[in-house]
Parts: C-alpha cells; structure tokens; sequence
C-alpha cells in the first residue's frame, strides 16, 4: 500500500483544474445529468456556486411547483420494508439507518433534490453554508450554516450547532462506521481526508491527503457521514434509539418493526413554508401482499406496490398514478473463477460468454417490461456496461454509437462466441455459474436464463444455488476469484454491485485490485493505473471521457459480463400527492415517491 | 402434588441446560460462519481492523466453550447479550416481544378451544349425521390449508372486493385494548384454524370411544341429563389424550406466529427471530430459539401437572 499512498500524494493539481473541479459540484454535474439524459428535460440548480467553491440550501418550492396551488398540513403516509438495526448512523452496520437520518439529521453537503425531470445532481449546502477549496485541492473549508438548531427537546433545547459537533461526530464516524473507509485515510489509503479540525466555533476544515475529485459526491452520500449533536455522545440521549437532529422533521417515535413517525421541524433552515407536509409516518410492512393491499385500501399514499402488480393496480384503483424514473446506479455481473488452469483466464473465453448473452431477451423475460407498456406508461430499456446505466453521463450506451468496436462484445452473437470458444480450445465446455437466491427472487429465473443462452454457444452450465450466509460470503463473496465450484467444474458467480456516490469510485470499489469490494477478483495492473488516474482528475468533462475509456477497456479486455440489463424505475402513487417525482445519488435518479427522503419537505397533500 | 410439581420442575433443569448446549454448539459449530463477515457484507466494504474488535466486543474471539461459558453465565444473571446489529440487549428487546407472540398464540389456542370441543363432541353425538360429516369435513380443510395462504386471500380479497385493508398500528394490549384486538384478531382466527382441525377430530374420536364404556351406558340408565353424561362423564374421560395435544399446541402455536407477525406487521418474538436469523444475530437467534425451548419445557411440565389434577392414579402411581 506504500507506493499508493506516494502514488496518491505525488499528485497535485494546476490552479485551473482545482477551480474547475470545484465548480464540478454544481454547473458541473448540472451538465452531467443533461448529457447523460438527452432527451429529457433538465433543472436548474438551487445552489449557487463561485469558483472556489459553493453554497446551497433551498428553501422555496421547486420551479415547477406552483406556490399558489401548494396546500399545507396533513399526514404522509407510506410503506417501507426497511427496519433500521440503530438509528445511530455514525456506527451502523448497514446503509439502512441512512433512512431515519435523511429525516433528522444534516450531512456537511448533500445532493439537490430533482424536481419533476432527471434531478442535476448538484451538490449544495447542508449543515456548511459555503465552502471553499484551496489552490492545492487539499483543504476544504467550510462554513457552517448560521442559526442552525438542534431539536427544541432535552437535552439538545434548541442550541446551535457549533464545530465542535462536527468534530466530535467526525471522530465517532471515523472510529466505528461501517462506511469510515470511504473518507478515512487511516482506515484506507484510498480514502482523502486526513484530519478534520474547528477554525473557529463555525468553521470547519477538512483536510485531504490527496486531491480528490470525488470528495464532495461521497461526503455528500447518504450512507457516510451525518453530524450528531455532542449530547449523543456525552450520554446526554442514546443515539440507536433516539434522535436529536437540525433536519426538516423531528422523530416522533419509532418502534422496531412497527414504523417511525415524524413532524416537521419548524426551526429548519428551509422553512418556515418547508416542509409542507405536518407529518410522516413511515409503515414498516416486509409483507408484499399487506403493503399493497394497504396501497389499495387508500391507507398510504405511496410505496408497497411490485412492479408486475403495477398494471393491476393502475387498472383498478381509482386515482394511482404511474412514475417513472432513469434506472437506479446499482448492477451485477457475473465474474470469474481465476484459480490456476481456469479456462477463464484466456480472455477469448470470458468475451464468449458475454456474447452468448442475449440482453435484450433477458430484460423482457425478467423485467417484463411489456405488461407496464400495455397499461400505458413509456419505459426506457438499458444494457449495463461494467458501469451501471444510472450514472447518467458517466455511463456509455453499448447501443449508442459511441462505445466503439467494443460494443459488439456485450451485443448476442452466437456464432462469433462459439469461434472465441473453439478458438480458445473450450468447445462444449462444462462450467458452473455459483449464485445465492438472496439477492432477489429473480436470481433464479436469471440463472435459468443464462444457462439456455449459454447452451446456445456451446456452454453446459450448471447452477449451483450457495446461501447466503453459511456458504456465499465465506466462499464466493471474499473469495476474490480464488474459489472453485463443488462439482468441480470451472466457477463463475453472478453478484450484485450497489449504489455508490459515484461513478469513479463504484469502479475502484468492485474492479480495482485494492477496491474494497472486489468481487470480481480482477487483478489488472492497466485497470487499477486508470482507475487512479481518473480520481485524482477534477476535471469534469476529462474524467467523463476517462470513465468513458475504462468502459471500453473492461469490455475489451472481458473484466466481468456486465448482466445488470434493466428498465426505468416504475412506482406508483395516489394521485392526492405532489412533490418531486426524483432524487438524485449521483448519477443515478431514483423516482421520489420510493427513497426520496431528502424530497419529502417538498411533498404536499391535496385534500 | 406440590411434591410431584417440585419433582417436574427439578427433572427440568437438565433438560434446559440441555437445550442450551444444543441451541449453542448448534448456532456456532453447524453453522461455519463468522458472524463478524455477515455484518461486514451489508456495508460492502472490508474493515479488517474494525472486524477484530467487533469480535472481541461481542465474545466471539475465546474457544467455543470459553464462550459457552460466557454467554450461559452471562444469562444466569439475565443478560442475554447484545444484538451486532442493533447494538441493542436482546433481554430488552424480548420482554417488549413476547407478549405479543404469547398474545397472539394463546388468542388462537382459545379460539381453538372455544370451536374444536363443542364441535367435537357434536360431531361425535351425532355421529355420521349431516352436522358430523360437514364438521369432519371443515376440520380436515382447516388442518389442509395453509395460514399464511388464507392469510394472503383475505389482504389480496379484502383490498381488492372491499377497498379493506386491515389496521397495522400496532397498539399494547393493555394501553389500548380496542386497537390491540382489531389489529390482532384476524391473525388469532386465521392461526387458530389449523389446530381447530386437528383437535376437533381428536374430540370426536376419544368421545366416541369413551361413549361406549359401559359407564356411560349406565349413567344414562340412572337417568342423568343427556348435559352431565357429556361434560361430567364423557368429556372428562376423554380428556387425558386431548390435554396432551392442547398442552403441545401453545408452544406450536407461538412459534407458528413467526409467519402471521411478519404478514400482519406483528412486532413478536418471530419476527425478531426471522430477523435476526436472516442476518446471522447470533445473540438474538440463539434468545429466541431458548424462549421457545423453554415454552416447550414448561408446556410439558404444565401438561404433566394437568394429568395429575385430571387423574389422581396418575399421582398416586408416581408416588
């Protein structure tokens, strides 16, 4: 790890591109999301910028909500099957307490809501007012947002946040998060910030071991880093199971498996308007029948409908309506074994196998797509590249013109795999495709699909069905691409790759040698080398370009089988509801009415 | 009978250390995983540092009986442990949960009791008759259909055909008891349907077979009201086999209201064992797992001492 941390230090930035990567949080990625989704339409940004830095914080109705017709007051009600495990998000284990916190609590950045059209995914202002970086791209300081309170109730009264809150939070955060190794450098190399020290009782300053071009995007996520009150950690209340924020809503109550409710926040920054809604209740149901047929009875407004009940409901529930948003920036791919004498070593074999894939039959067999078109709603299909098509710009269309000669790699060609396979001395080779049915219900019914289009090319797959906890994560999850199948055949593994706050860094985490969650096992010297170089780029409109080039690279050089082909996000609601239709995690629009916490204070009811 | 009790209870002490060492060994040996890795894979990140103290936090780092010692020490003084998850004490979390479950599984054992006796010996009285074919026939249906189907036909129908769907905030029994059972009753039904089945056919087959004693011929022939034979001579002869099934059904019940907690948003000592079995919370598996060995230990005592009040022969014979 030495020579990367030298690697990472020996860098330093031009004045130019330091300003220009600090402009990236905001007109920057404004552009991103307008690029990435021509023929939608785009937003504007709520946030101002200057060239050093930025500001943000929004407190009007979006621009496409008439403030005329915005009614006031009410309860929001919705379903979720996440139970959180803490609500105490400094030490959680899972991304889960991420939920209750966007309610609660303030993040040092956070990402502008969408509103209506795919969301900028501008980053503005939280808890800091403004925010400047220095020549070098090394020190962030930011400024903290003035007359920002805590809850009026004991033992936080209304007092206002101060630096040492931040501080404090910070240490916490990097002593025992489950996300501290996405922005602590101690803990991974890979990670920028160095320290964290107060100027003074408003000022804050993050100091960075290298320059980093996705600092803000990951400081900004919704899983990393959220200032808590010093009471939460001076045994003034117990944080897993009580909250004291400066967000738009103050928990209510919340009760383990049940749900949680919460009020406005008449003191927060985008008020007094804001939120628009008196409360939220949040339903835990983990049961699809009983969401839905709340969904049916009027009970919640939102939430708790599959997307193959979407036609059903639509056609017999009087006011749902349909939404539909660009695909979430999540994936999968299927990787391979790389033990000695594995046939997947010789990438004409890999390459083959991508081939032998048919996407587009994949999306309307698991997907089904058709069913929602039939009851009226216009869908967008997507093939992943090893890069998941929720990353807006970021992301390079196979079928757009500009992937290159490449793209006929991730196109179905049985003829051309079946003269890789005979090439590379693997006629009718027998191999198995290791998965667990954890992931998702469909995880069999894609295997099965996989295993007939193999079939086509000559490939006799076997599946093996690994459980999740007892045999996947010891074996196959950490295995990186040393593990072998029980029947003995050649391996491959289908795995899912989640959110991340941005494109760069998703491809460190699942496909760099270092990432920390290399599942793939991939060990590509040129990868990593590019993977660092784009990093350290702040330049916005060169590491599109340089993400653009890893895409090809990875596909060419057949790094994994992309399989994460889907459709756009489809959820429904009652038609009573109004508010933004879609949030933003970098890249990658989500439709509001599903994870919108951060929307919600802009939500309204019609009554 | 004091004497008799003191004896169950004593012979019972075994049985729970017992259950202990087989609940632990098999949640730590059968299952080869470090529930460190599992808590790790939700954040998809790798932390080796942070992973070596949570083991150490959570006494998972001595040698398996080290460890065995620990935790069963630690719950002689009633610490059950902590949740890896939650960071929250299991003991905790259990006392809010199970009376939801105990609520939940005795509801349903006294619908079964309210329905499956007086059917049973209806079906029995009136032996091959209409009402004894048509309750013979509801009982194997009720024993043949799963709950959770039921369960899933009266959301997907109710919402569906009556724009209904039923009450899911949950309230305590005892700070709001009207809420509590317009949430809880449909589960209770639905979850007592089952056992329905089962014991108003075993009803039916020990009365049949006790009204052929020649006692009962010649209670009848002194006279008696066609009630008391029933209830005093029949029904309470027919009873030992019956008590047996009744006793061994609680337990069955409660652990049955796993799938009816998670359906019917129940916050109960099954869903918090679904839970934590989904995510390998060892602590919390290996509580709930002994609360239910322990409602079997204590069914089985209760059944025993009901024996001995039924049928002093079963006493005197001990004695």
């Amino acid at each position: 790890m030495t020579t990367e941390t030298n690697f990472w230090k020996t860098k330093r930035l031009s004045r130019r591109q330091t300003l220009r990567g600090a402009g990236l949080g905001l007109a920057g990625i404004g552009a991103a999301a307008l690029i990435g989704c021509g023929g939608d339409e785009g937003t504007d940004t709520p946030g101002t910028s200057t060239p050093t830095g930025g500001t943000g914080g929004t407190s009007t109705p979006l621009p496409t909500q008439d403030p005329n017709a915005i009614q006031r007051g009410g309860t929001l009600r919705y379903s979720s099957t996440i139970d959180v495990d803490t609500l105490d998000a400094l030490v959680a284990q899972s991304y889960k307490t991420s939920y209750p916190s966007g309610y609660v609590y303030s993040r040092m950045v956070k990402n502008e809501t969408g509103d209506g059209g795919p969301a900028s995914g501008a980053i503005v202002g939280d808890a800091a007012e403004s925010w400047e970086v220095s020549d070098d791209g090394l020190t962030y300081t930011f400024k903290m947002r003035p007359g920002m309170t805590w809850d009026e109730r004991a033992p936080t009264s209304g007092r206002e946040m101060t630096s040492e809150d931040v501080i404090q939070s910070w240490e916490k955060f990097a002593d025992g998060s489950a996300y501290r190794g996405e922005l602590v450098h101690s803990v991974k190399e890979t990670a920028p910030v160095e320290s964290v020290e107060a100027i003074d009782d408003h000022t804050v300053q993050f100091n960075l071991a290298f320059p980093d071009g996705i600092f803000l995007p990951v400081l900004s996520h919704p899983f990393n880093f959220y200032v808590h009150p010093v009471e939460s950690m001076n045994g003034g209340f117990n944080p897993a199971s009580d909250m004291r924020g400066t967000g738009p809503f103050i928990l209510d109550e919340y009760r383990p498996s049940i749900g949680y409710k919460y009020s406005r926040n008449p003191n927060w920054y985008g008020g007094p308007d804001m939120p628009y809604v008196d409360a939220v209740e949040e339903l835990i149901i983990p049961d699809q029948a009983q969401a839905e047929s709340q969904f049916r009875a009027g009970n919640i407004h939102f939430g708790g409908v599959s997307t193959q009940s979407i036609p059903g409901v639509l056609g017999s529930v009087d006011g749902a309506e349909a939404i539909t948003a660009n695909p979430g920036a999540g994936g999968s791919a299927i990787s391979f074994s790389y033990v000695d004498g594995s046939p997947f070593l010789d990438d004409r074999v890999r390459k083959a196998i991508s081939m032998g894939i048919d996407r587009d039959s994949f999306v309307e067999a698991v997907f089904e797509p058709q069913s929602l078109e039939d009851a009226g709603i216009s869908l967008n299909r997507y093939w992943n590249t090893p890069l998941s098509a929720g990353f807006g710009s970021y992301w390079l269309d196979p079928k757009g013109g500009q992937f290159g000669e490449h793209a006929s790699l991730l196109e179905h060609n049985v003829q051309e795999a079946r003269a890789l396979l005979d090439a590379a001395g693997q006629s009718d080779m027998n191999a198995t495709l290791i998965f667990t049915p954890q992931y998702g219900r469909d995880w069999p019914t894609r295997a099965e699909l996989f295993q007939a289009m193999l079939a086509d090319i000559g490939v006799n797959l076997s599946l093996y069905a690994s459980d999740y906890t007892t045999d996947w994560i010891p074996n196959y999850l950490r295995a990186k691409g040393n593990y072998t199948a029980p029947d003995g055949n050649p391996a491959m593994q289908m795995a899912p790759h989640g959110s991340r706050a941005d494109p760069g860094q998703w491809l460190e985490v699942f496909f760099a040698s270092f990432g920390s969650n290399n599942v793939a096992g991939t060990q590509y010297p040129d990868l990593d080398e590019m993977i660092r170089e784009q990093r350290l780029n702040l330049d916005f409109e060169s590491r599109v370009e340089q993400i653009h080039n890893i895409q090809r690279w990875m596909v060419e050089h057949g790094v994994a089988a992309p399989t994460g082909m889907t459709i756009d996000t489809v959820s429904v609601k009652h038609a009573n509801v109004h508010g933004p239709e879609r949030y933003q995690i970098w890249g990658g629009s989500y439709t509001g009415y599903q994870i919108g916490v951060e929307a919600i204070p802009y939500y309204w009811l019609e009554s | 009978m004091a004497k008799y009790a003191l004896q169950r209870l004593i012979l019972a002490i075994p049985t729970v250390i017992g259950l202990t060492l087989v609940i632990f060994f098999l949640v730590r040996v059968a299952v080869p995983v470090d529930a460190v890795d599992i808590a790790s894979a939700a954040s998809e990140s790798v932390d080796v540092e942070r992973e070596e103290r949570l083991r150490e936090e959570y006494g998972l780092s001595g040698s398996l009986p080290e460890q065995y010692i620990g935790w069963a020490g630690r719950m002689l003084t009633g610490d059950f442990g902590t949740s890896f998850f939650t960071g929250r004490s299991v003991i905790d979390e259990m006392k809010r949960r199970i009376p939801v479950s105990l609520e939940l599984g005795t509801g349903a054992l006294i619908i079964t009791l309210v329905v499956a006796i007086p059917v049973g010996l209806m079906s029995a009285a009136r032996q091959d008759s209409l009402p004894d074919y048509i309750a013979r026939g509801g009982a194997i249906m009720f024993y043949a259909i799963p709950g959770f189907w039921i369960a899933t036909l009266v959301l997907v129908f109710g919402s569906i055909l009556l724009n209904w769907a039923p009450t899911i905030d949950y309230q305590n029994l005892w700070d709001d008891p009207v809420a509590n059972l317009k949430q809880v009753w449909i589960p209770m039904v639905i979850l007592g349907l089952s056992p329905i089945g089962t014991l108003t056919r075993l009803v039916r087959t020990q009365v049949l077979e006790v009204i052929r004693q020649d006692y009962v011929r010649t209670a009848r022939a002194k006279g008696l009201d066609t009630r008391r034979v029933y209830f005093r001579h029949i029904l309470r002869n027919s009873l030992l086999p019956i008590i047996t099934v009744i006793g061994l059904q609680l337990p069955r019940l409660v652990a049955g209201t796993v799938i009816f907690e998670q359906i019917f948003v129940l916050p109960g000592v099954g869903r918090y064992l679904l839970d934590s079995v989904q995510r390998l919370d060892l602590y919390v598996i290996m509580a709930t797992n002994l609360f239910f060995g322990m409602l079997l230990v204590l069914a089985n005592i209760a059944v025993d001492l009901s024996y001995a009040s039924i049928d002093p022969r079963i006493r005197l014979s001990r004695s």
